[in-house]
């Protein structure tokens, strides 16, 4: 039997959205294990492995991106949800910034103070480009 | 949850199936977080043996056929655990193993080899005084000088020697007298120019540096003598003397064990404290020192210790002596003070009887396996890395494979245990002082 046009339509948006869903957790899960791998290195990534998570991830945008373009949804641009995700994406940054930091925490200090100075001039003029992008 | 997907509209209908998918995935979140925090924290620890040659990912089960009736597995771990898993699967036609009983024994695999008849003796070179008695130990023997005019003249003084007891003398083997001015008996010790010699087979041996020297024998052993002894005696300066057996060595970042001319790299700090080796006991060497040994593969937790090692049975106060497969019991004051240069090996003698056990039922997957579960909390208290099972099959058994699962409980005690270990691991990537 020929499945209904519009079923088919609503089965691959609910699948749509329950993948974004999925998404939403999957990189929650990687942000947390990284932060973990950085703090406490290997102890975490003993139980798990950091590829396959990355190769899962990869597997759902590209579900994501097959469903949506099969159903036409373009990747909404609108005022409230771009400021959003600005949002996230500085505090991805943030985060990434300290977890850099952390992570060079054993070199020596002239180094470190040169290095992150120039990390923090880079990230200043970065910022300045994507609040100025969102006027 | 945050709703990203606010602007695609769903049908009524298909709206609650996506609000009960959404509740499921965030269930399914959760238990997966759950259960890989419970596998991080509470880690299961896997052994395996495979006896038709299949590849396996898991660790190795050691495996030793001490008879047609006795068999031993052994699991290596630093850690305590709750509860162990035994599984045995044996090919087809072997006789039934229901209501067969696994032993299970903590203890160091090497603490556990056969108490030899022999006792341990004063090692080659010790010199000895029992009253008016001067000694020298050679080739294991115990050489008498005959009198003290003979020791004086070759160049002893009294204070080279070390007492001994009449029972420690006793217990050697007696050697040939020495009575000879004219030449030194073997395994006699010189201090020539800063340098440590030893007199073997009419050949001087010089000893790689005074470490070397010391971790064989104490400075008042040697003669001291001039340079002209040097010409009397042909120099084997291609082979010096190295640590003695048993010796701990740091070179650079590695950790190293001397046993019979080779260093053995430990393969991590986690081998060296289950081993129950001491921080202290470690010897800084120089690259000389070092490039004297052939380097050997590393030591592995599943290495027993080597020869030269002693333990100390904290149950019955008795030091033992590990001289290849054997253990010797050390007797007397003066030899344990010798042997007891480095601190020993701290050991149970109430390890070595298999006090834990569980009679195997027959398991309905995989065929012809058979599996029961010990409670192994109790091993926390003793000393030791290996995890022995022994099985008596009646006749000769054709096994396939043995699966041994060691778990935790989920408890407050465990969880200390974790919560010291990230504690641990924290000031360790942190530069803080270790805490052992």
């Amino acid at each position: 039997m020929v499945m209904k046009q519009s079923t088919k339509q609503q089965l691959e948006l609910l699948a749509y959205k329950l993948l974004y869903d999925v998404f939403f957790l999957w990189i929650l899960a990687v942000i947390f294990l990284l932060i973990a791998q950085n703090i406490l290195p290997n102890y975490f990534f003993s139980q798990i492995s950091l590829a396959k998570m990355i190769f899962g991830l990869f597997a759902i945008v590209f579900l994501i991106g097959f469903f949506g373009k099969r159903q036409n949804i373009l990747i909404d641009s609108n005022q409230e949800n771009s400021k959003k995700i600005s949002k996230i994406f500085i505090f991805l940054l943030i985060l990434s910034a300290l977890l850099i930091v952390n992570s060079f925490r054993n070199l020596e200090i002239h180094f470190l103070i040169i290095s992150s100075l120039s990390a923090l001039i880079v990230f200043f003029f970065f910022l300045k480009i994507i609040l100025s992008n969102q006027k | 949850m945050l709703n990203f997907t606010k602007n695609i509209i769903l049908e009524p209908t298909w709206q609650k199936i996506y609000s009960v998918g959404r509740v499921l995935i965030l269930l399914g979140f959760l238990s997966s977080t759950l259960y890989f925090l419970k596998n991080t924290f509470f880690p299961l620890e896997k052994f395996v043996l495979n006896l038709k040659n299949q590849k396996v990912a898991e660790n190795l089960l050691g495996y030793e056929d001490v008879s047609l009736s006795e068999k031993i597995f052994s699991a290596y771990s630093k850690d305590n655990f709750s509860l162990a898993n035994f599984r045995i699967t044996t090919a087809k036609n072997q006789p039934d193993l229901t209501s067969k009983t696994i032993s299970l024994r903590k203890t160091y695999s090497a603490f556990a080899y056969p108490l030899s008849e022999k006792k341990a003796i004063f090692p080659d070179r010790t010199l000895l005084k029992n009253s008016d008695q001067f000694f020298l130990v050679s080739n294991g023997k115990l050489r008498k000088f005959s009198s003290r005019k003979i020791f004086e003249s070759l160049g002893y003084l009294e204070n080279n020697f070390q007492e001994a007891t009449n029972e420690e003398i006793g217990s050697m083997e007696k050697g040939e007298e020495i009575i000879e001015t004219q030449n030194y008996p073997d395994n006699s010790l010189f201090l020539i120019n800063d340098t440590y010699y030893e007199f073997f087979n009419n050949t001087l041996r010089p000893f790689a540096s005074e470490k070397t020297f010391l971790s064989h024998c104490e400075k008042n052993q040697a003669i001291i003598k001039d340079e002209e002894i040097l010409g009397k005696y042909p120099v084997d300066q291609d082979n010096p003397i190295g640590f003695a057996n048993g010796t701990l060595l740091s070179f650079d970042i590695g950790v190293f064990l001397v046993e019979d001319g080779k260093v053995i790299p430990f393969n991590n700090p986690e081998t060296f404290l289950a081993l129950g080796y001491n921080w202290d006991d470690i010897i800084p060497a120089n690259e000389e020192e070092i490039g004297l040994y052939q380097r050997d593969k590393v030591f592995s937790i599943s290495r027993p210790h080597p020869s030269g090692t002693v333990f100390f049975d904290q149950d019955n106060g008795q030091y033992y002596l590990i001289s290849g497969k054997n253990k010797q019991e050390i007797q007397g004051e003066n030899i344990k003070r010798i042997y007891l240069k480095r601190k020993p090996i701290l050991a149970n003698g109430k390890s070595l009887d298999f006090n834990f056990s569980c009679a195997l039922e027959k398991k309905l997957w995989p065929f012809n396996s058979y599996g029961c579960q010990l409670p192994v909390v109790d091993l926390a208290k003793i000393a030791g890395k290996d995890y022995q099972f022994k099985i008596n099959p009646s006749s000769n058994l054709d096994i396939s494979q043995v699966n041994i699962i060691f778990s935790r409980e989920i408890n407050w005690l465990n969880m200390r245990d974790i919560l010291s270990d990230i504690k641990q691991r924290l000031f360790d990537a942190y530069g803080y002082e270790t805490i052992n």
